[in-house]
C-alpha cells in the first residue's frame, strides 16, 4: 500500500448519511468507500480526457444517458 | 511510490529445497526489462517450437502476445490499477495486474468491490504446460495470494493484510476459477488458515 497521510474531511450532515448508507452497502470501512470513489473518479475522468464518454444504459428500454464529470 | 515488500518462499524445482522470495506490490522498470531480456527470448523459443509441431495458435499459452510494458504504461498513475510482481534469485518470475474498480459477481456479495485479476504471468521457465520441470513453483499462487489479501485489506477492519508465508503464520486458501473465455482468473472469497506448527495441519482462522 506504500506510506500513508492522514486528512481531516468536513462533510455535510447529508454527505455523511450518504457515506455511511455507502459503507454500510458495500461492507466497506468509510475509508475504504472515500478510496473506491477516488479510484473510480480518476478513471472516468482520464477516459473522458481521452475523448470517450460515460453511459448509461436502461436494460429494459435502451435507453441510453450521459454522464457529465465537472 | 513506496514499494512494499513481503518475503515469501517458493519451491525450488530442482532441489525441492524453499527458495527465499520477494513479493512486491509494484512493477517497475527492472520487471519491465525481466520481461523483455528473460521472458522474451525464453518464450520466442518455446512458440518456435510449437510452430514446428504445428500446435494450433489457439492452444498457444494464451498470454503468448501479452505486452506489459503496454500494459503497464496504460494505467500509469491510475490508482484503479495495480501491479504486482515475484522476484527470486534477482529475476523476476511473475507478473499480475489488478482492477480495484470491479464488483464481485461471487451471489450474496454481488455489487460489492473485489480485487480482480486482470492479467497474471509467470515466466516461461516456471509453466509446467512447456513441458519442462518449473524452476520455481507456487508464482502464481503467491501473486493470487497477494490480490486475495488485498481484496480483505480493502474490505475489512484490522490489520492492513494478512502475511504472506508458506513457513509458518497465516496463510490464504482459495477456491479460484479460470474463466477461459475471457483469459481471466477470478479469485472469490478467500478462507484464511492457520498453520499449526504443533500439528502441522492448518485451522481455519476463529476455529482454534
Amino acid at each position: 500500500m506504500g506510506a500513508k497521510r492522514t486528512m481531516t474531511l468536513n462533510l455535510t450532515d447529508a454527505e455523511m448519511g450518504v457515506l455511511e448508507e455507502l459503507s454500510a452497502r458495500k461492507d466497506l470501512t468509510k475509508t475504504a468507500v472515500i478510496r473506491q470513489a477516488l479510484r473510480l473518479y480518476q478513471t472516468v475522468s482520464a477516459r473522458i480526457e481521452k475523448g470517450e464518454k460515460l453511459l448509461f444504459e436502461n436494460d429494459a428500454t435502451r435507453e441510453k444517458a450521459e454522464l457529465m464529470l465537472l | 511510490m513506496t514499494v512494499e515488500t513481503s518475503t515469501i518462499y517458493l519451491l525450488d524445482g530442482a532441489s525441492g529445497e524453499e527458495a527465499e522470495a520477494q513479493l512486491r506490490d509494484a512493477i517497475e522498470e527492472k520487471q519491465l526489462v525481466d520481461w523483455q531480456t528473460r521472458w522474451q527470448p525464453a518464450l520466442i523459443a518455446i512458440l518456435q517450437e510449437l510452430a514446428q509441431r504445428q500446435v494450433p495458435i489457439a492452444d498457444w499459452p494464451q498470454s503468448w502476445h501479452w505486452n506489459w510494458r503496454t500494459k503497464m504504461a496504460r494505467v500509469q498513475r491510475l490508482l484503479a490499477f495495480k501491479g504486482f510482481s515475484v522476484v527470486c534469485a534477482n529475476v523476476t518470475q511473475g507478473l499480475m495486474c489488478v482492477d480495484l474498480t470491479q464488483p464481485s459477481r461471487v451471489p450474496g456479495r454481488a455489487g460489492r468491490p473485489l480485487v480482480y485479476v486482470d492479467y497474471l504471468e509467470v515466466a516461461p521457465w516456471n509453466r509446467p504446460e512447456f513441458g519442462t520441470a518449473p524452476r520455481y513453483k507456487g508464482v502464481g499462487t503467491a501473486l493470487v495470494s497477494a490480490a486475495v489479501a488485498l481484496t480483505r485489506a480493502g474490505r475489512i477492519q484490522g490489520p492492513d493484510r494478512a502475511p504472506l508465508t508458506s513457513a509458518g503464520g497465516w496463510v490464504l486458501s482459495w477456491p479460484v476459477r479460470h474463466d477461459r473465455s475471457r483469459s481471466r482468473l477470478i479469485a472469490p472469497e478467500p478462507q484464511i488458515l492457520r498453520n499449526d506448527a504443533r500439528t502441522g495441519t492448518r485451522i481455519p482462522r476463529g476455529g482454534d
